[in-house]
């Protein structure tokens, strides 16, 4: 007979993979980190990160519109035959554009790189921000606002970053339907052709690369004629100021049935000594499945399908925040449950059975995001743009291994302080 | 090409194996057959219900995710209408802790009145969170019976309503283990950085002796065709309304099924898509359109599912879609579309196929769908669907007698 109580013995050693990767200067001064895997079946991701974020225009949604917008029209192209075009080629645009940066990423096949990374330079040169598509891109973004609206979690995210941030930052403003009514094609194009230049961006492409690639990518991303198409070089960042509201706000639907509760404060980034233990006690609070608060709210109350806690990290500063959504009548119950464990951290040292797991947990999860060459490339993005060093990753692992009860524990009266809250429900 | 190895125990776990070492972790997927369609209409939700007690501790281990967690791991799992399927990742060094644990909730779970308690609660949360309180969040509730009559698929895998759920006991919840969870029943997948030669090993040792729970999945009565248009009209706390149409189409696992697949992504794949160009934007009838597949087991549907602009009136729009609808088979699609078409199956399939737990599934989806090759050959499907095979698909497919319309109103 086996023993099937006893759990099979835990191999203590973890590794972090190292990430290989090679930096290149393109010709036009782009820099480009370049990340191989001979295990990608022919595909290839193109990251391309701007200085271009919501952050970087003082008018609201012009950075979102930029992003979305300068692949629907050049003086030669419809909108319709440029998407035809990557279509064709089995090739994903896909954008994203933060109060920080702006992102454009690639996904392509390898065997059809040059024509794609053509037509995206194509594009990038000539983009020319036809007016009716500007319209289509307003109608549309003011109907999803409105369903939106109808959203607790939504509701509730968007206060909280306004009352964490102010609604004069880029972190805690938001879009009205009457700021989508202001944009312009002449502010769209202007903001463009500032910020979407060379210079002001760097690229990171992972999957199968060869030599051949690498050539082409210099080609065409490379190109010194697309750095003249652009105005350089950016203009200095903004500076924004923000304001904080303290307390508990409230702005509940009528006919809601659940009510989403978000709580927390501003924190430390990830350059403070002081970063990797507050991860630690996030996770250990709320940031994995075993966590305190989903044990106490879900597993043994049954209060919610899901809670959790997150520390978001951004340029010009950090959140510490829980979140949640529950029943409408349990909302102010589960707000009491959740301050309790979070001032029982403060007074009470966890038990190392109870670290131990924190920690091995987290190694593991840790090890997880570095499955698979586009997963890398994820991590390196997270050391640029955070301007971190290579060692960054065995750093923070070690210093959760360090990490002692005693720390945690001042860690949480530090950071954790429940009358330095904002909370909101919606 | 995903290379694997596939062997099976004597109680009739069928194994399959993937090799990758180029990362440091291990995965097991563990596929039941098992969905909402095997519930019985006066219980419904039960397979997903069952999902929550399944990690609620088992025979001899109290606590699922603590010990997995110890070891670095961690897991999830979901249910749909045909499978419930649960997966784990580990450090591959650790792996052994996960046979472990999936081997004891195989063996017999413990089945105790407060995890029942407390998990009734959980799920009728999560009931409200997506589909109560969303916008539109409903609609696949109405929809689903209009579309069905007879089949189990006329219920979603949340449940027909929360009482149901609420309702649902101890017994019912052994009756449902020993009826439906068992080796016999299930697809292991093993892949990562571990060896053939450990797998088996493994395999054996924690799984070997499980005994063959005798399971007989009876197959499922298909659902008598439709003759006639359905039509229904619901409302709720939305800014715009909507329309969903439902069509029937084939099994999964049939020949016809890629052309259908092919057929969604040539109406609604990408802005190049014929409904995205033509009611999006030529005439701005919706703010958002998109035609899928629910991709079901059993025979299956193909979904249009649009939102209404501000200001058009909800028959208006309809009348759009179905005007679209008959010029589109009227006038046929191109050889470059289906080029198109073709290119973005392939590119789907090779970014599909990175990461080892998409892996992993995708092996067991395979091997559900009657043939675990099938993750290596169904793109050659796709690559031999032919212009006639699309329109053929579409023409029998895409007429009002075969089709369930839900039109949602604001309220």
């Amino acid at each position: 007979m086996i023993d099937r109580v006893t759990q099979p013995l835990i191999d203590g050693r973890s590794s972090i993979s190292k990430l290989f990767f090679e930096t290149v200067a393109l010709d036009n001064g782009m820099k480009a980190y370049i990340m191989h895997s001979p295990n990608a079946n022919g595909a290839v991701k193109l990251d391309l990160v701007f200085g271009a974020g919501a952050g970087s225009s003082v008018q609201r949604g012009v950075a979102s519109a930029a992003n979305s917008l300068f692949s629907e029209g050049t003086k030669d192209k419809s909108s319709q035959e440029i998407h035809e075009a990557f279509d064709f080629y089995g090739a994903y645009l896909e954008r994203g554009c933060s109060a920080d940066d702006a992102q454009i990423s690639l996904y392509s096949l390898q065997k059809f790189l040059p024509n794609t990374l053509n037509l995206l330079v194509e594009v990038f040169n000539n983009a020319a921000f036809p007016q009716q598509e500007l319209e289509l891109y307003i109608s549309r973004h003011k109907q999803k606002l409105a369903v939106n609206s109808q959203k607790n979690s939504y509701l509730a995210k968007r206060l909280f970053a306004q009352k964490i941030w102010g609604l004069e930052h880029p972190y805690g403003r938001h879009m009205q339907a009457e700021d989508f009514d202001r944009l312009t094609q002449s502010a769209i194009s202007k903001f463009y052709f500032q910020k979407y230049s060379p210079e002001n961006c760097y690229l990171v492409v992972s999957g199968s690369l060869g030599l051949a690639d690498i050539s082409i990518l210099n080609q065409s991303l490379g190109s010194k004629k697309w750095a003249t198409a652009h105005a350089t070089p950016p203009a200095n960042s903004l500076s924004w100021k923000s304001s904080t509201e303290k307390g508990l706000f409230v702005e509940q639907k009528k006919e809601s049935v659940q009510a989403a509760l978000l709580m927390g404060s501003q924190t430390i980034g990830r350059n403070h000594p002081d970063y990797f233990g507050l991860q630690v006690l996030n996770t250990l609070l709320g940031g994995y499945f075993g966590s305190r608060l989903m044990k106490k709210i879900r597993e043994e109350k049954g209060y919610t399908y899901g809670i959790g806690s997150s520390i978001l990290v951004q340029k010009n500063g950090a959140v510490f925040s829980i979140q949640t959504e529950v029943a409408v009548d349990k909302w102010e119950l589960v707000l009491q449950d959740i301050r309790a464990e979070v001032v029982t951290l403060q007074q009470n040292m966890v038990d190392s059975a109870e670290l131990a797991l924190v920690k091995n947990y987290m190694i593991g999860s840790f090890q997880r995001s570095f499955d698979g060459v586009f997963a890398k490339a994820d991590r390196l993005k997270t050391l640029i743009d955070n301007n971190l060093d290579l060692d960054y990753f065995v750093k923070y692992s070690n210093s959760i291994n360090k990490l002692q009860a005693n720390d945690l524990q001042q860690l949480a009266i530090k950071y954790l302080d429940i009358d330095d809250f904002t909370e909101v429900v919606a | 090409m995903i290379s694997y190895e596939k062997f099976s125990l004597a109680n009739g776990l069928t194994i399959i194996h993937h090799f990758d070492g180029d990362t440091e972790l291990a995965v097991l997927n563990i596929l039941y057959k098992v969905g909402a369609r095997n519930e019985s209409p006066a219980k419904t939700g039960f397979a997903h219900l069952f999902e929550h007690l399944m990690f609620g501790g088992s025979a001899n281990i109290p606590e699922y995710d603590t010990p997995l967690q110890m070891a670095g791991g961690e897991n999830n799992a979901f249910t749909s209408n045909d499978i419930t399927n649960y997966y784990l990742t580990l450090p591959a060094g650790n792996i052994e802790t996960g046979f472990w644990l999936e081997s004891d909730r195989m063996l017999q779970l413990d089945f105790s009145e407060k995890s029942l308690g407390v998990q009734r609660k959980v799920v009728c949360e999560e009931f409200k969170q997506r589909y109560l309180n969303q916008p539109y969040g409903d609609a696949w509730l109405k929809l689903r019976p209009l579309a069905y009559k007879q089949h189990p698929y006329r219920w979603p895998t949340i449940g027909k309503e929360l009482s149901h759920i609420e309702n649902a006991t101890l017994a019912d919840v052994k009756d449902f283990f020993y009826k439906h969870y068992g080796p016999d029943n299930a697809i292991m997948v093993v892949a990562g950085n571990i060896s053939l030669e450990k797998t088996k090993g493994l395999a054996e040792k924690w799984f070997g002796n499980i005994p063959n729970r005798e399971i007989e999945n009876t197959p499922i009565p298909p659902e008598p065709s439709q003759t006639e248009a359905r039509n229904e009209t619901t409302s709720g706390p939305v800014p715009f309304p909507a329309i969903y149409k439902a069509y029937h189409i084939c099994k999964h696992a049939e020949d016809a099924y890629p052309a259908f697949d092919l057929l969604t992504d040539i109406l609604s794949g990408g802005k190049s898509s014929r409904l995205f160009n033509a009611l999006v934007k030529s005439e701005p009838i919706f703010s958002d359109i998109n035609a899928y597949l629910t991709g079901d087991d059993d025979a299956g549907l193909l979904v249009i599912e649009g939102y209404v602009t501000d200001g058009v009136p909800v028959e208006q729009a309809e009348a759009a879609v179905n005007s679209f609808l008959i010029s589109f088979l009227k006038k046929g699609i191109t050889e470059r579309e289906l080029q198109k078409v073709k290119n973005k199956a392939e590119s789907m399939y090779v970014f599909s196929n990175t990461g080892i737990l998409n892996k992993a599934m995708n092996l067991a989806f395979a091997e559900f769908a009657g043939d675990v090759e099938r993750a290596n050959t169904d793109i050659e499907k796709y690559r031999a669907v032919t212009l006639e095979n699309i329109m053929d698909a579409a023409s029998q497919c895409l007429v009002d007698n075969n089709c369930s319309t839900l039109t949602y109103l604001p309220q």
